[in-house]
């Protein structure tokens, strides 16, 4: 077991004052950048980079980075069960039943199985990050633009759950969704595609644009038509539960088995050069639907839609240092400043940074460990100050999401004109909510929509037109059969039953859902 | 997830069904704004010629869905109309209205103008917590002032001076 | 729509293009006097980047304001770096442009990229409406194939892609970014239907899906910033087959890889990034932008910060940097619309 003395000595590394310093700092930083929207960890990252060089200590800034990361990704789950903002992509899944917990008095449950899901799924693909780095990044290169495509096409039928309860009417947002993906010049050959002579949509319209729009301004915009009918107070708590951690005895034995399928998820899309953290959220959250023995509950609160999204979250971080340590691949935007950082210190990630530089290495993983029981450490205390968040008194704290909400968007842009497609998207969200589309297929849309479409013409290209490397590929080939499979199984009769009109008597059980 | 806050969360009534009033408009809005933009994407494909592998493919097949599915809309909200009851909707369209054109004016003051980040945000925060607020002004005008300067003094510093992300300074000496 | 403003707006910058860099060397302005004001700057210099935190753009200008400060060259007054993102700077070009006509106290940092970019993206404004300051930084180009490639020079790879463009695929960054211009430009070189070898390029959004492409076997040959591959060159995963300097360079094996040129092709690509001022300075504002700039360059800091960085130096300034910001517009313009993008 040549890596776990190699992990001992990272720790030797990690476990000095100055080092855990750096660790508390980033995971501090991160958890803040997490809750605002826009503001994520690249930028910040990027941000924090001058100041860190001048700090001229590679183990300590790294670790720190890897805090930022790790805070984020957690952070970005408060806001999402608190006030239905998610202020990125990857927390949109943990929205949907978090905010339904927190409606319902359970934000501290919500929270606390999020915190604890976290730690969880940092932890244990932490130990897969140090131990199978190597063949799974080995493994990860070997998809091809058709895998991809076929990989999205299983993504897309398998998720379809997040549809909720009408299919005329999740399909419609996710069509809006998929349109918005199209936004933009076509990445492969420089055609405009709807911009519509506006020069800021050349480069399509950002997910944090069009997050912070759907949740932020329209969730805000929708409260305000609805002043009146609201209680005086956004959502009053439960009394604090006797269980462990804020989580009953049923909380706990509800939330394992999610935060485990959550990392079983999270870990491998997060090591694929093109998987990302956002398509494992969904996966999560539709496999847990499926499972769960409490059906009535989702759309009102369950509380394995929280663990398992957010598991998949945290897990697709220690992923995506896969392909980044083992070969110098970012498949984030985060990982790529990390690589840029990695340059400034003359480390050059890849195959020889872990004969080269194996405290750095180790430490850096190590660091994980470490990041992971100090965000544990810092947020489970910390609910205590969050659900406070609630107490604001309306008109403050909706007020606050919008400064902060445009904000977000204007500071990372520069441009006014995103900060008029936010509005413009917030309105939209607005009657959405109105007319009662579900917004998270949006999301799904944006997501999935330009990866299908990319890979499948990318593989095209590299196949001369030719159809048939969709089947000759094994690969692409077992991938699209799961998705036939996923696809017509269980969903045929379902889906008849629906268009026959079994739908109304389905909503009384959903009453939320959508 | 997107449905109206009930006002006590045990009451929530299955009659809440959400084929409101209004849904066969808006289904015709999207079914012209789905109509719009096939015509677009048909036009572009008829310019460019549309492979399979091109750039003009997917556009129309994302469109032509949008139109299948609003038009689905339309129907079932038309069927519907008779048995649906008034969802839990919009009960007035004042107050977004105005906090749309409050947030658009706080963006224009922003970009456009001298008063700078702090005095702009202080101002945005006074207008839209009173347009959200139901209470008399002087119940709530110093925990409003409170907030409007902290909020805003707060950001500007953090960011700027920490992130070294530039906001508008304007006319105040920071 | 857009067609039609485009239509508009393309013989309007073709005749900027020629007018425009005349009339800003000689400085037309009626302002002009020639004499540089003394008290240059004389409030916070404003440096855009016309791209997100973050990246190169960025950086530069990040680099660029703490040199200034560093090298005390601000005299009393200090640098703040603004972002403004899109479309490969052209968004940021178009405000310098519009907005801050005569401003001497506005620079842009712009690059190769940029000036790809308004061909692309059909923007309305070119870098021929600004008033070019500086070339500063520059990195070469890398031809990288697997390891297990049958190719092991350039010249076996231009052969191939002569006989058929189509045996040949190639992945880089955007289409119509630097990777694309010097894949269109080696065709043209070698003698190969550049239309069609820019017709087998795959364009991947970053290094890192470039390498997974490669290393996948998704494409046969990858084209991308020489740091980018270092270390997989340094590994021997990849072996690069030629730089885009003039001369040869080290392109992470340790042994230098020859250039283009020394392959046998008339070609030399730099991605390059430099610096500009709004236009309708006047030629005095202009030369006094230029002595701040020569002297950045001269200053320790931003010596140190080449170091730190690793930036290949790459300066010319004034009527040198006019010239080459010329010529490059005119070259990047022809190839890219003889592969089909402009």
């Amino acid at each position: 077991m040549n890596s776990f003395m190699d992990l001992m000595a990272g720790f030797g590394t990690v476990l000095t004052p100055v080092n855990l310093l750096y660790a508390a700092i980033g995971v501090t930083i991160g958890t803040l950048v997490g809750v605002l929207p826009g503001i994520g960890p690249a930028l910040t990252i990027a941000l924090l980079l001058p100041v860190a060089l001048r700090l001229d200590d590679p183990t300590g800034t790294l670790i720190m980075f890897a805090g930022i990361y790790a805070g984020a990704m957690y952070g970005g789950s408060t806001t999402s069960i608190l006030l239905n903002t998610p202020g990125e992509s990857a927390s949109v899944a943990t929205s949907i039943e978090g905010y339904q917990m927190a409606r319902r008095g359970r934000a501290r449950t919500a929270l606390a199985t999020a915190a604890i899901g976290s730690f969880v799924a940092g932890t244990i693909s932490t130990i897969l990050l140090a131990f199978v780095a190597t063949p799974m990044a080995k493994l990860a290169v070997t998809f091809r633009a058709s895998d991809y495509f076929a990989l999205a096409v299983l993504a897309m039928v398998t998720v379809t759950a997040m549809v909720g309860a009408s299919l005329v009417r999740g399909l419609m947002s996710l069509t809006f969704g998929l349109f918005l993906g199209l936004i933009g010049l076509d990445s492969l050959t420089g055609q405009a595609r709807f911009t519509f002579g506006v020069p800021e949509l050349l480069d399509g319209v950002d997910i944090v644009t069009i997050i912070v729009g759907l949740f932020a301004i329209g969730e805000t915009l929708f409260i305000a038509s609805r002043l009146r009918d609201l209680p005086a107070h956004v959502t009053p708590l439960e009394p604090a539960g006797k269980g462990f951690a804020w989580l009953s005895r049923a909380d706990w034995s509800r939330s394992w088995r999610p935060w485990l399928r959550g990392t079983a998820l999270g870990f491998p899309f997060g090591a694929l050069p093109s998987g990302g953290a956002e398509i494992p959220t969904f996966v999560s959250y539709t496999l847990e639907k499926r499972r769960s023995k409490h059906p009535e509950e989702w759309g009102n609160g369950a509380i394995e839609g929280v663990a398992g999204p957010e598991a998949a979250n945290n897990a697709s971080f220690s992923g995506v240092l896969v392909p980044l340590l083992t070969l110098g691949i970012p498949t984030s935007a985060t990982a790529a400043v990390m690589l840029a950082a990695f340059g400034y210190f003359d480390l050059a990630p890849g195959p020889q940074l872990f004969e080269k530089s194996p405290e750095i290495v180790w430490g850096l993983i190590a660091s994980l460990f470490v990041g992971n029981v100090m965000l544990l450490a810092l947020n489970l205390p910390m609910i205590r100050v969050w659900v406070k968040v609630l107490q604001i008194p309306r008109p403050l704290l909706y007020t606050g999401i919008l400064v902060f909400a445009t904000l977000g968007v204007y500071a990372v842009s520069g441009s006014i004109v995103d900060v008029f497609i936010a509005f413009t998207i917030g309105v939209i969200a607005v009657f959405m909510r109105r007319y009662e589309f579900p917004i998270a297929p949006v999301i799904l849309g944006v997501i999935l929509g330009p990866m299908m479409e990319i890979q499948f013409r990318r593989a095209l290209l590299l196949s001369d037109n030719d159809l048939t490397i969709f089947v000759r590929r094994p690969l692409t080939l077992i991938l699209l059969l799961l998705a036939v499979a996923a696809l017509g199984l269980p969903h045929l009769p379902k889906l008849i039953a629906r268009l026959r009109g079994r739908e109304s008597a389905k909503r009384l059980a959903f009453s939320d859902e959508d | 997830m997107t449905s109206a806050l009930p006002p006590d969360p045990e009451q929530a009534t299955p009659e809440a069904a959400p084929s409101a009033s209004g849904a066969p408009v808006a289904g015709v809005v999207l079914l012209l704004a789905g109509a719009a933009l096939l015509w677009q994407a048909v036009t572009t494909g008829i310019d460019n010629g549309v492979t399979l592998g091109g750039p003009t493919l997917a556009p129309i097949v994302v469109t032509g869905l949008w139109v299948a599915v609003a038009l689905g809309y339309l129907l079932e909200a038309v069927r519907k109309r008779a048995v649906a009851g008034e969802a839990a909707g919009l009960t007035t369209w004042r107050t977004p209205l105005l906090l749309l054109v409050a947030l658009v004016c706080y963006a224009v003051v922003l970009k456009y103008t001298v008063l700078g980040y702090v005095l702009a945000t202080a101002v945005f925060v006074l207008v839209a917590a009173r347009l959200l607020s139901t209470r008399p002004v002087r119940e709530v005008i110093v925990r409003d002032l409170a907030t409007a300067v902290a909020l805003s003094l707060g950001i500007y510093l953090v960011f700027t001076r920490l992130l070294g992300i530039v906001l508008p300074a304007g006319v105040l000496p920071l | 729509m857009l067609r039609l403003r485009l239509a508009a707006a393309l013989p309007a910058a073709v005749l900027l293009l020629a007018a425009g860099c005349a009339d800003q060397s000689v400085g037309e302005s009626p302002a002009a006097s020639g004499a540089a004001p003394a008290d240059y700057p004389s409030k916070t210099l404003q440096i855009m980047a016309p791209a997100g935190a973050g990246g190169g753009w960025d950086t530069t200008a990040r680099s660029m304001q703490k040199s200034l400060q560093d090298a005390g060259l601000l005299k009393s007054q200090s640098a703040e770096v603004r972002n403004v993102t899109g479309a490969a700077g052209t968004i940021g070009l178009a405000e310098l442009v519009t907005s801050h006509q005569k401003d001497p106290h506005q620079l842009m940092v712009t690059g190769l990229v940029m000036v790809g970019g308004v061909v692309t993206n059909k923007a309305p404004v070119d870098l021929s409406k600004t008033t070019p300051i500086a070339t500063l930084t520059a990195e070469s180009e890398v031809v990288v194939v697997r390891n297990d490639s049958k190719y092991t020079t350039l010249k076996q790879l231009t052969d191939a892609v002569k006989a058929d463009p189509a045996s040949v695929k190639w992945g880089g960054g955007s289409a119509g970014g630097t990777d694309q211009i010097l894949v269109g430009l080696l065709a043209k070189a070698a003698g190969a239907d550049a239309k069609a070898v820019a017709k087998q390029y795959i364009a991947y959004s970053g290094g890192g899906e470039t390498k997974a492409a490669l290393l996948s076997g998704d494409v046969s040959v990858a084209v991308s910033g020489t740091s980018e591959f270092a270390d997989l060159v340094k590994a021997g995963t990849v072996r690069a087959l030629a730089v885009s300097s003039a001369t040869g360079g080290d392109a992470g094996a340790g042994t230098p890889a020859p250039s283009i040129k020394e392959s046998g092709f008339d070609l030399e690509l730099m991605n390059w990034r430099g610096v500009v001022a709004p236009p309708g300075i006047s030629a005095g504002e202009r030369t006094a932008i230029i002595k701040l700039v020569d002297d950045l360059h001269n200053s320790a800091p931003w010596k140190a910060e080449l170091a730190a960085k690793k930036w290949q130096d790459f300066y010319k300034s004034g009527d040198e940097a006019v010239a080459f910001y010329e010529s490059e517009s005119t070259r990047i313009k022809t190839v890219l619309t003889e592969i089909g993008l402009g």
